[in-house]
Order: C-alpha cells, then sequence, then structure tokens
C-alpha cells in the first residue's frame, strides 16, 4: 500500500511536472506564434526541455532512493529469515520508508520472540534424546575396546575415544588415514577382512531364524598404523530386518603379545643364568665330596664358589620380581581410581545393600589404586553379607593407606574377646573359594589384583579385621593421556571437556561421498574448512607457517577432528607477520617443515571439498611447496569472499570479520589458523539457506556463481 | 702322555670346579675365557677334547664348534658342549652342528667325567685312567 503511494507520488510529481512543462511551453509557443518572435520561441522550447528534465531528474532521484531502500528492505528480510534474526535496519530517506522499516523491525522483533518460544519448546522436547546421546557417548568414551559404527559404504557412524587411539596415528608418520566421522574404514582396517566378517555375517543371518542370537564374526587383523587387532563384526539392521550396517569392536592384542613375548625371553635368561650358576655350586661341591682330602687352599676356594654364586642367584631373583613384577603378572583390566573414591563407593553399597553401619576410620587422601573395582565391591559385599548374615554384625569399619608399595585396604568389625579363637576358625572359611556359586572372595580379589588378604585381631582384641592389599597406581593420579601431552605435533587433539562429536547416526542416510561431487547438495556435502598463517603475503617468498582446519559433516562443524599444526618455515618471521598471528621464530624452531605437514594435511583433507577465506591465496602456497611436497591438492573448492559477493552483491566489504558480523557469528581466537577456520566454518553453514534463496543448490552451481563475482577476477 | 683337555668358559667359577676336576682324572689342561682364544688354543695346544660354552665373549660356541668340524686336521678332536642353554631346539642344534655331547648345566660332576673318559677313550687309545 505505502509502496503504490509512493509510486503514484513520484507519478503525480512527474506528470505535474510534464503537464506544467507543456502547458507553459505550448502558451510560449502560441504567443511566440502571434508575436512572430523567434526568441520567444526558442525560450519556450528551452523552458520544456528544462522543465522535462527537470522531471525526471526528480522522479530519477526518487526511484533510487526508494529503490535502494526497498532493496535494502529485502535483503535484510532475508537476513532475518535465514541466518541473523538480531539483524535491524535503519533506513534515512523516505519518511514513508522509515515507518516501513520500523513496521518491519517490529515484525522482527516478533517473529525473534515467536522463535525464541518456539526453540524453547523444541529444547525441551529434544532434552530427553539428547540425554540419551550424552549416556551413549559417555559410555562409548569410557569402553576400554574401541568401537566403530559403520554403514554399508564404510563410512564412520561413530567412533570412541579407544577406537581413535587404536587406529589412529602415533606420531609424524606422513600421510595415514585418520579416524573421523564419514570417513572410510576401509583406510584404517583392510578392506577384504572387513568384506570376508560381512559374508560370513550375511551366511550365517541368511540360515538363522530372527530369535537366533544376534551373528557376530571376528578375526585379527593388521590396522593400517600396524597395530594388531582382534576385532568382532556385528551386524544391524533396519526394521525390516534389511542390514543398515555394522559394529566392529575391537582390541589391541600386540600389547598382549608383546608382553607375553617378553614373559617369554624373562623366564629364557632367568634360566640360563640359574642353570649357570647352579652348575657351578653343583660342580664345586661335588668335587669337593669326590675328594675329601683336597688341601685346604683348594677347600677354601670351592667353598667362595658356592658362596659367590649362591649369593648372585639370590639378587638376580630379587631383582627380577622387582623389575618384571608386571610382565610376571597376569593383566587383569585395571583402572585407576582415587583411595576416598573407592572407599565413598564401598561404604555407600554396603550401606544400601546390606544396611550396616559404616565407619571411615581413616584413608589417604592422596592414594591412587589400580583396581578392578567390580571385582573388589564384590568381594567386600560378600565379606561383609556374611558377617551380617550369620553372625549379626552391624558395624563394619573401612580403612585405606600406602603400606610401602602397596595400598592396605581394612575391613574391620568389633568382636568379643572370648570369641577370638572362633574367628581365627571362621576366617579360612571367609576365604574359600567354591566356584559353583560364582561369588568372589577376597582371596580372589587378592589373586586378580597380584595383593594378599589375611586376617588379624586388632591390638586390644576387641575388633578383627581382614587386610587387603591391593596395588598402588605408579605416576601421577587420575587418567593419563600421556601420549597426548608427550607429541608437540598432535594433530588430532579431541577436546575432553566438551560432548565429543563422535557421532553421526545422519549419515545413514546419506550416499557415499564420492560419486559425482559436484551434483551433490551443498548440504549434503563433506568439507575442511582451513585457514594458515603465513610470514608474508607473496607465495613464492613467504611460507606457510601455521594450518588450522576442521570439517564439516553432515552440516556440522567437528569441532573433535582437527587438524592444527605449527611448521617450521626455516626462515625468520618478519616482526610485523608475528604481529599479526602471534607466531613466533621460537615457537615454530622444532616444529615439522612444510614437506611433512603439508601431505598430513592432505590426507586429513582427503574426499572433502576444500573451504576458505580467500582460499586463492592459500590454493597458491600449496602449489609454490608441490616439488617439495609431492602433493597436489585437486579438492573441489569453495571461497566464503566469493560466496558472500555472490549472496550480498550489493556490500562493498568482504573481510571475514565483516561477513561474520553480517551474519551474525561470533569470531573468537582470531589471528589463529584453526580460530579463523572455525569462523570459516561457521560462516559458511549460513550461507547455504542463503545460497538456496538464489537457486544455488549443488557444489556445481555454487562454484559457478563464486566464478562469477568480481572477486573471482581478482588473482594471485 | 696324558690326554689333553680345553676348557672354554668365560665363568670363572665354573672353570674352577672343572679344572680341578679335569686334574685330578689325569688330564692336561688347558683354559680359554673367550672365543678368540679358544681359537688360537686349539691350534696350539691341540687338545684332544673340548669343553665348549655357548655363550662366550667374543665368537659363539656354535661358531667354534662349526670351524673346528670343517678342518680336516681337528677330525679326531671331541667336543662336549657344557651350556647353560638349555631349550631342546639349542640342544638339537649342538648336535647337528657336529658336537659329541651336549651337557647343560648344572650338570653331575660324575656323568660330565663319564662322558669325557667315554669319548677319550674312542678316540685316544693311548688313554690309562
Amino acid at each position: 500500500m505505502k509502496r503504490s503511494q509512493i509510486s503514484s507520488l513520484i507519478a503525480l510529481v512527474a506528470l505535474g511536472a510534464l503537464a506544467l512543462g507543456a502547458a507553459g511551453g505550448w502558451l510560449t509557443a502560441q504567443f511566440a506564434m502571434r508575436a512572430g518572435s523567434g526568441v520567444l520561441f526558442w525560450a519556450g522550447l528551452i523552458a520544456i526541455v528544462l522543465l522535462v528534465a527537470a522531471a525526471l531528474f526528480t522522479m530519477h532521484r526518487f526511484m533510487r532512493a526508494f529503490l535502494i531502500d526497498v532493496r535494502r528492505l529485502t535483503e535484510a528480510g532475508r537476513l532475518v529469515l535465514g541466518p541473523n534474526p538480531n539483524y535491524r535496519i535503519t533506513v534515512t530517506g523516505h519518511p514513508d520508508l522509515k515507518e516501513l522499516a520500523g513496521v518491519f523491525n517490529q515484525f522482527t522483533e516478533r517473529f525473534v520472540q515467536l522463535q525464541a518460544e518456539r526453540s524453547v519448546i523444541a529444547q525441551q522436547a529434544r532434552a530427553d534424546l539428547e540425554e540419551e546421546r550424552t549416556l551413549l557417548a559417555t559410555l562409548m568414551a569410557e569402553l576400554t575396546e574401541g568401537v566403530l559404527v559403520c554403514n554399508l559404504d564404510g563410512q564412520i557412524l561413530l567412533y570412541n575415544r579407544s577406537a581413535h587411539h587404536l587406529l589412529g596415528v602415533e606420531r609424524e608418520e606422513a600421510a595415514s588415514s585418520y579416524v573421523g566421522l564419514g570417513r572410510s574404514v576401509f583406510g584404517l582396517i583392510d578392506r577384504n577382512t572387513i568384506v570376508h566378517a560381512l559374508e560370513q555375517v550375511q551366511y550365517r543371518r541368511q540360515r538363522q531364524q530372527n530369535t537366533a542370537p544376534p551373528v557376530v564374526a571376528s578375526f585379527v587383523t593388521t590396522a593400517a598404523n600396524g597395530r594388531l587387532l582382534r576385532a568382532w563384526l556385528s551386524p544391524f539392521s533396519s526394521r525390516d530386518n534389511e542390514m543398515r550396517g555394522y559394529v566392529i569392536t575391537m582390541q589391541d592384542i600386540s600389547e598382549g603379545i608383546e608382553r607375553s613375548r617378553r614373559r617369554d625371553m624373562l623366564l629364557q635368561t632367568l634360566i640360563e643364568r640359574q642353570r649357570a650358576a647352579i652348575g657351578a655350586i653343583r660342580a664345586a661341591i661335588e668335587a669337593m665330596a669326590q675328594f675329601p682330602d683336597m688341601t685346604p687352599v683348594q677347600r677354601q676356594r670351592f667353598q667362595q664358589v658356592i658362596q659367590d654364586e649362591a649369593q648372585a642367584l639370590s639378587e638376580q631373583l630379587d631383582q627380577t620380581v622387582r623389575t618384571h613384577a608386571s610382565d610376571l603378572r597376569a593383566q587383569w583390566q585395571l583402572e585407576e581410581m582415587t583411595a576416598s573414591d573407592l572407599l565413598w563407593a564401598v561404604q555407600q553399597r554396603l550401606t544400601e545393600r546390606l544396611s550396616v553401619d559404616v565407619a571411615r576410620v581413616d584413608v589417604d587422601e592422596s592414594l591412587v589404586l589400580k583396581i578392578d573395582s567390580y571385582t573388589l565391591m564384590q568381594g567386600v559385599s560378600l565379606l561383609v553379607r556374611m558377617l551380617v548374615e550369620k553372625f549379626g554384625v552391624t558395624t563394619i569399619s573401612l580403612s585405606l593407606n600406602a603400606i610401602e608399595r602397596y595400598a592396605a585396604f581394612d575391613i574391620g568389625w568389633p568382636i568379643r574377646a572370648a570369641d577370638a579363637s572362633e574367628w581365627q576358625t571362621w576366617k579360612e572359611h571367609a576365604l574359600i573359594t567354591d566356584n559353583n556359586d560364582g561369588m568372589i572372595t577376597l582371596r580372589e580379589v587378592a589373586e586378580r589384583h597380584g595383593g594378599e588378604v589375611w586376617f588379624q585381631l586388632g591390638d586390644a582384641i576387641d575388633s578383627a579385621y581382614f587386610r587387603l592389599l591391593l596395588p598402588r597406581s605408579v605416576g601421577p593420579a587420575g587418567r593419563q593421556p600421556a601420549s597426548q601431552n608427550e607429541r608437540s605435533a598432535a594433530i588430532i587433539q579431541p577436546t575432553v571437556e566438551s560432548r565429543p562429536e563422535y557421532y553421526d547416526f545422519d549419515l545413514f542416510h546419506q550416499p557415499g561421498q564420492r560419486p559425482e561431487l559436484d551434483a551433490r547438495s551443498l548440504r549434503s556435502l563433506t568439507y575442511t574448512v582451513f585457514d594458515t598463517e603465513t610470514t608474508g603475503l607473496t607465495p613464492g617468498l613467504d611460507e606457510i607457517i601455521s594450518i588450522g582446519a576442521l570439517r564439516i559433516v553432515n552440516g556440522r562443524l567437528l569441532r573433535q577432528e582437527v587438524f592444527e599444526q605449527l611448521i617450521d618455515p626455516q626462515r625468520p618471521i618478519p616482526s610485523a607477520a608475528t604481529a599479526i598471528h602471534g607466531i613466533t621464530d621460537a615457537m615454530v624452531r622444532t616444529q615439522p617443515t612444510i614437506d611433512v605437514v603439508l601431505p598430513r594435511f592432505h590426507a586429513f583433507a582427503e574426499d572433502t571439498v576444500l573451504i576458505g577465506h580467500n582460499l586463492a591465496f592459500d590454493m597458491r602456497m600449496f602449489q609454490e611447496k608441490e616439488s617439495v611436497t609431492r602433493v597436489c591438492f585437486d579438492n573441489p573448492i569453495l571461497d566464503t569472499l566469493l560466496l558472500s559477493a555472490v549472496i550480498h552483491p550489493e556490500e562493498e566489504r568482504h573481510g571475514l570479520e565483516d561477513i561474520a558480523a553480517r551474519l551474525g557469528v561470533q569470531s573468537l581466537g582470531r589471528h589463529t589458523a584453526l580460530g579463523d577456520a572455525i569462523v570459516t566454518g561457521e560462516i559458511f553453514l549460513r550461507m547455504i539457506p542463503l545460497l538456496e534463496e538464489r537457486g544455488i543448490h549443488t557444489l556445481q552451481q555454487a562454484r559457478t556463481a563464486a566464478e562469477q563475482t568480481y572477486f573471482a577476477r581478482l588473482k594471485y | 702322555m696324558p690326554a689333553k683337555v680345553l676348557i672354554v668358559d668365560d665363568e670363572a667359577n665354573i672353570v674352577i670346579s672343572l679344572e680341578f676336576l679335569m686334574e685330578q682324572a689325569g688330564y692336561a689342561v688347558a683354559i680359554a675365557r673367550n672365543g678368540d682364544e679358544a681359537i688360537e688354543k686349539i691350534e696350539s695346544f691341540r687338545p684332544d677334547l673340548v669343553l665348549l660354552d655357548v655363550m662366550l665373549p667374543g665368537v659363539n660356541g656354535f661358531d667354534i664348534l662349526q670351524r673346528v668340524r670343517q678342518q680336516p686336521e681337528h677330525r679326531g678332536m671331541a667336543i662336549i658342549m657344557l651350556t647353560a642353554k638349555g631349550r631342546e631346539v639349542e640342544v638339537t642344534k649342538g648336535l647337528a652342528l657336529g658336537a659329541d655331547a651336549y651337557i647343560t648345566k648344572p650338570f653331575s660332576t660324575r656323568d660330565l667325567l663319564a662322558e669325557v673318559r667315554r669319548h677319550l677313550n674312542a678316540n685316544h687309545e693311548t688313554f690309562t685312567d
């Protein structure tokens, strides 16, 4: 309505001017003709022309003012509907348009409000699902076995920390495969092995009824990183019993094999050394026995031999037991736990399940144990249950303290001095293992931990206790991500604090990444967003000193699967450059060089579309290095600078910060390669719907549109 | 002339007993404490029998055994492996390389002497107890 008013106003003014001009001209012409004055005729004509020109000029100005404001309103509408609902427009032109902008902003306000309300409802609805997912993720993260879930194309939909550890790259090996969502499992585990296991599973499924237990195929394989793995593959199906994918569970058996090899060697050397020593002793003794009339000097020599060898023998034994204790003991899955945590858990369980009063007598807070807490809990529960049920014990005391290289866990209860001998008899009974009832006694607990257990009476014979010696954790308390701290050149560092993005079940609905990327929709592609920091801006002269990258899979920026690497440029970094990105000569001195890093980044970005801001520069830098790195980046690329120009052609500024502000992306940690890559990734994700509004849906369309923008003509 | 026995072992404590026992048995005894010394003594001392340890500094016992067996001039020399390496594969290896006997430590000195005597009698007719 406003718009039509404006139009009619413009038309009215223009028409008025024209009519005025025409009328004036006509009158002048009439007058001139009658008076026969040429001067007047020409003056009239000029007046007409001037008036018409004035009218046109006015019309043009109005049109321009209105149209530009109208266009800005349209853009603002798109922004609000799309990436940045908080965008508000200010119009400086015509009062009517200002009013329109005001109404527009009010609408926007309501829209934002409605959206917020809707998202609250949606959030509530999603909370349950989210909780389950978190539970799953946590569960997976804590498993000691590696777990991979793959679809039938071999794309990884889920992996846990152990899988990442088992299959990941240890150190600086050049281009190997990465564990990551949407990546192919075949780069990590031999394809034929998996296919064979799948065939086995398929075959067995065909023969079995639905009620049969789930089919599992097991195999031993060498992973791409050289580890020896025992793996179990089990399929999972959709409701119509169609196989949809499979779960691979795996354990590293190279460590086990390595350990038994060490044990073997140890046994071997032990036997050999003892043979030699005992050989010497036996020969000496027999010589003395056979020749009793040997001289005292000779006898003295033999005695010395026996003494020396016997002593050496005992020392050897001690040393072996000390240094190889862990090799000699059977390895259970022991976990680290602080003494107070353990005591708390035991206390909780005893109070809840057996309703006894539990007093914590004493605990060494700094003590960390290495235990199988489940077994321990079972053992302690069994003992206390016996005490409660058979002897009516109602109070239990617990203490946990360090003794030498062990932790002493005392489980005590009050007794009467008169019963002391009865308890002495009973103690053996308490430790007897009956394999049939499946109960775990304290003796078994001790055996599993390579510890000891015994019964003891308190000093005043008013209490009795079992003392359990358990292994202490060596080294710093808590979980040790040792390998991560060691690697200065660590590549993939999953951030532990945030909820891991280790799974993406939506990948089920996605075809393989390979075929015809060009025709694929922008939403379905896998991207590597990256940024570099350099010593300067001249390709060929300047060097890359940092690469930061992360991936977009299924429309999510995976902050866990990160590539972040400093690079030794083997030349000084100008202070002007350091001022921008903060990277100093000292920081890069011990870092790998570009010929090592770029192949690794190439592997990281394999089979993905590269995204970057002003990518032409980075690609040019990579190209410069092709002769040293021997890798050529032939991935399809999309440049957020160009895409911004596609989306907002009327804007002049397309810097990363400008775009971020326009699209409502918070830019934190800018001017680090990874920080910029994250911002670029967020921006790109918000651009996708804006591109779609312009009919740009596929990779091909996006590339074509980008190439046609003005900025694309600037070349490096 | 007594038969000659060469004891090759790097562990002094066993050598003491072996030397004593062999001397008491009436043999002429020489001692080598490593592989190279053993090779040298085999040439200079020309023993009738060698008590040969496997684990030696320098050339190991198996190598010495192999070398001696390749030399025709030492054809009559008896070689008894006397070693802490007692795994079945090692015994098999020693015998396959041409050792006359393979005795693992610890051993009975009586058995050892009987074994020594047996081999020396077979090769050395002039031997008298």
